[in-house]
């Protein structure tokens, strides 16, 4: 096994490095990140050469890259701001490279990008490990219930409510859901649920406000998954509870409840594990759309805004963190599969 | 019984957790929605909503009212030649003296005065002491000298005409708490201040808290010795979805949106208790033929080139309607590119005449010989490629115009592109800048104070981006030597009406370059939740400049 993870980690190197030069070559043909700048004619030409220089945006692109990954430091650049065919400003790189911890300074906040991660990052935890849990539970609640009630009318029901929310894209979940309980609730004058944001903005900044305006984004990321990850469990439970040792456990008399949970639940949980792993990354990201509407200050707000404004090197590091997480957790999982199933051994 | 008794807890844990954003509410609290979070505070922000803050905490030396009249805020009186505080030198150059009212206090309490003017110059002149804004600044300005606590002069090196807003005198940022963070880092770029930490500032509100991703909270100001602000407290609260704005808006969650899409005028007019007024803006959305830079070789472009075309394009497109119907009521179709306050009484406007526009292209030699209704000439078919951004808005012109153009036999392509291609550098291969167009709508800000264009770099001869100068920014290749000497004249003409006069002239220079064609002022929209704010007091006083919409807030009035 531990021969297994160094090898796995030993190929995940290249692989980073790949999805690296790739998002970064992207990100530099797309457009001038200082292409905002060109509609107001107070920014003088000087300004803008010296942010250039500041960013190194005029250097070969393959200068570029080794400067991000490996640095810029004491870098000299000659700029000439008077267009008098003479250097006379001078720019120093000061820029320490990826490789150590240094992904360069946002260019729209003005400061490190791990700073800016660093802002964002511990809300979006706060909401996808929450919204992780709810659909866990409710995945397999729903999933064992409809497994032990099959072709009944309540798995009928529970199947075509998995299809339709399934089927539906989380940004159209995200409105109906504010629709309904933030808008119509307030219409008929019941209690509704909050559109926006962690906290009341006229609130005391409580725990009941941050569950309050944590209910509908913990839903919309969860409803959809719930609906896929339930049919799974479904499955699967339907394959165990047929199989030869449940038969076995339940002709010794053991409790059914003690048969589902203990034994059945174990190995109908396998597939769930893939999906969890697989989706753990997404939790470091943030769920993009669903924190772009409900305004949650996390990891998927801060990456629309840096999109928006072109805002390349938090863009680059934020992919290449969730490039990494995702092979990291990758690897986890497959450790924790071996763990659970012993059937399952590694070359 | 058990699982009844629990159902009924999670039944009244969930009640409970809905009804509680209600409570008791003394204070009163303005709540504005805030489309874009600024990276930092101004001046270290250069986006609208980092500099919009400005307004609540700040004040500048003078401001401008409704009509744009001038009147002094921090100093005792505006100057100028008049009363002998605007001083022409002996070498042309102009020298402003300006006095600072006595007793004023930033908001923790400290006195203002003429040390934290000279800070701001000190760092606007070394760009290594702060990444900000520098514009002119270094270029125009002398010297500065403090002659008291209250008394200071500025010398530019020039005839300055726009000593009041440009590479103007100001106070913006206190000495006392940036002077030691310039002493220890070299640089104020660091200083916790343009995070939000420790601001301080002279104006009806003071900066409490900036919760990043959320909202900033701002409070009356104690020391603030100006009209008192009526809030006690005004949040801004940043949400970026524009229909997540509107729902916060109808499940009262804010009390002020503004900056919203035409398009929306109607949603909001329809929620209960929410009124909706404009203010007029000074980003002119506007046509720009390629004139003089056909696919970026710097000569005439083979369409364009021709007057009689340019004029017959924009007389086959009725831009009133235009405006009227896709903007609103009342919308200005701006005839220059200066503000209106400076127009010409007799500055030339081509009306809507498709008639004279069929005639002008029959007279440039553009029939459609094929008749496939597309208008040629020596086997070319008359279509131009159209660019412009994806805003909605835009787009929504693009299609309109190519329905008038189609009715004189004039072909378009539409290309939306996303705005960072378009904006694009020369080295970038930005489609302006490599004159890869043959006519763009986009909106190119003026200054709202000024008659000058000064803007050399996008109008003037010799500013036609090329692989020599890829730094030029006129795309389009206008050029006339007359509106580049009369612009010149006007930038460095001090007596207001000579300067006006030359403005006028300037003005029809402009407008005989042929390239730039106005329809619309993009105005500023604001909804107000009138069970929260007084809306005819809002109304009476929203903010008097394009970038610059909440400078008085302080007579903005609780409902009653």
């Amino acid at each position: 096994m531990g021969k297994y993870i160094i090898q796995r980690a030993l190929q995940a190197i290249p692989l980073v490095l790949i999805v690296t030069v790739l998002v970064f070559s992207l990100m530099k043909i797309s457009g001038d990140p200082l292409a905002y700048l060109a509609q107001d004619p107070r920014v003088t030409e000087r300004d803008r050469l010296v942010l250039r220089a500041k960013y190194g945006l005029d250097d070969p692109l393959v200068l570029q890259f080794v400067h991000w990954v490996f640095g810029d430091e004491g870098y000299v650049r000659s700029l000439d701001t008077d267009q008098n065919g003479e250097p006379d400003t001078t720019v120093v790189g000061e820029r320490r490279g990826i490789i150590r911890g240094d992904f360069g300074d946002s260019i729209r906040f003005r400061k490190p990008v791990t700073d800016v991660i660093g802002q964002f990052l511990p809300n979006t935890l706060l909401l996808g490990t929450t919204a992780l849990t709810v659909t866990i539970i409710m995945a397999l609640v729903i999933g064992i219930f409809a497994a032990l009630r099959q072709y009944t009318l309540a798995d009928n029901i529970i199947t075509t409510g998995a299809f339709i929310t399934y089927s539906m894209p989380s940004f159209l979940l995200a409105l109906v859901l504010v629709q309904i309980f933030s808008i119509q609730f307030r219409r008929w004058g019941l209690p509704s649920l909050p559109v926006s944001g962690m906290y009341d903005p006229r609130g005391d900044n409580s725990v009941d406000e941050l569950i309050r305006h944590m209910i509908l984004p913990v839903l919309t990321l969860s409803l959809i998954n719930i609906a896929g990850w339930s049919r799974y469990i479904r499955s699967t439970m339907l394959e165990v509870i047929s199989s030869d040792y449940i038969r076995t456990a339940r002709s010794k008399g053991i409790s059914e409840r003690r048969v589902i949970f203990l034994h059945g639940l174990k190995n109908a949980s396998l597939p769930l594990v893939t999906l969890i792993g697989l989706n753990l990354p997404f939790i470091l990201s943030g769920a993009v759309i669903t924190e772009t509407i409900f305004s949650w200050p996390g990891m998927g707000y801060m990456y629309i805004n840096a999109l928006e404004q072109f805002d390349a090197q938090l863009v680059v590091a934020f992919v290449l963190m969730l490039a990494v997480a995702v092979v990291v957790f990758q690897l986890l999982t497959d450790v924790v599969y071996a763990w659970l199933d012993p059937r399952i051994r590694y070359d | 019984m058990v699982k009844k008794l629990r159902f009924i807890t999670l039944a009244l844990f969930l009640l409970a957790l809905t009804v509680g954003a209600a409570g008791a509410q003394d204070e009163k609290v303005l709540v504005i929605g805030w489309e874009q979070e600024p990276p930092k505070l101004s001046p270290w922000a250069d986006n609208t909503f980092g500099t919009l803050i400005y307004g609540f905490t700040n004040r500048d030396l003078w401001d401008w009212d409704v009509n744009r009249d001038i009147y002094p805020v921090m100093a005792e009186e505006v100057p100028t030649l008049e009363n002998g505080l605007v001083e022409t030198l002996e070498n042309g150059n102009t020298r402003v003296t300006v006095k600072l009212r006595e007793g004023m206090k930033w908001s923790d309490g400290e006195p203002v005065t003429t040390a934290d003017c000279q800070f701001w110059h000190e760092v606007k002149m070394d760009p290594a002491k702060g990444a900000i804004q520098r514009e002119n600044y270094p270029d125009v300005v002398e010297s500065f000298e403090v002659v008291d606590d209250y008394t200071m002069t500025i010398t530019y090196n020039k005839p300055w005409p726009d000593y009041t807003f440009d590479s103007e005198i100001n106070c913006y940022l206190p000495e006392h708490v940036l002077r030691p963070v310039l002493e220890a880092d070299g640089t104020i770029d660091n200083a916790p201040f343009g995070s939000g930490e420790g601001v301080v500032g002279y104006g009806p509100y003071k900066f409490d808290e900036w919760v990043i991703g959320s909202q900033i909270t701002l409070s009356k100001n104690p020391n603030w010795d100006g009209e008192p602000g009526k809030f006690d407290k005004i949040i801004l609260r940043f949400i970026t979805d524009s229909a997540q704005m509107l729902n916060a808006m109808e499940a009262g969650e804010i009390d002020v949106a503004f900056n919203w899409a035409d398009d929306l005028v109607d949603s909001y007019s329809a929620i209960d208790g929410v009124e909706v007024f404009k203010t007029d803006g000074v980003y002119g959305d506007a046509i720009w033929m390629n004139v003089g830079n056909f696919k970026g070789t710097g000569e005439p472009h083979p369409m364009l080139g021709d007057p009689k075309v340019r004029e017959a394009i924009i007389r086959a497109i009725d831009r009133i309607s235009l405006a009227e119907d896709l903007v609103g009521e009342g919308v200005t179709v701006p005839k220059s590119w200066t503000p209106e306050a400076f127009w010409a009484p007799d500055l030339p406007y081509w009306d809507y005449d498709p008639e004279l526009a069929n005639q002008l292209l029959d007279e440039a030699g553009w029939v459609d010989s094929n008749d496939n209704g597309v208008r040629d000439k020596d086997g070319q078919e008359l279509v131009l490629r159209f660019f412009t951004t994806t805003r909605q808005i835009r787009m929504d012109y693009q299609v309109v115009i190519q329905e008038y153009l189609n009715e004189v036999g004039v072909g378009t392509q539409l290309l939306p592109v996303p705005s960072n291609i378009l904006f694009a550098s020369f080295n970038d291969r930005g489609i302006l800048d490599t004159g890869d167009f043959d006519l763009a709508l986009f909106a190119l800000s003026s200054n709202p104070l000024s008659p000058a264009f000064s803007a050399p770099d996008w109008f003037g001869c010799g500013n036609t981006p090329s692989a020599e100068k890829p730094t030029g920014k006129n795309g389009w290749g206008s050029c006339s030597e007359e509106f580049d000497r009369l612009d010149l004249e006007v930038s460095s003409t001090v007596d207001p009406e000579k300067r006006l006069e030359l403005a006028h002239q300037a003005q029809k220079a402009f407008f005989d370059m042929g390239f730039w064609h106005g329809l619309y002022l993009r105005p500023t929209w604001y909804a107000i939740n009138s069970t929260v704010v007084n809306v005819d007091e809002a109304v009476k006083s929203p903010g008097t400049l394009s970038a610059n919409y909440f400078n008085n807030i302080e007579f903005w009035q609780p409902a009653q």
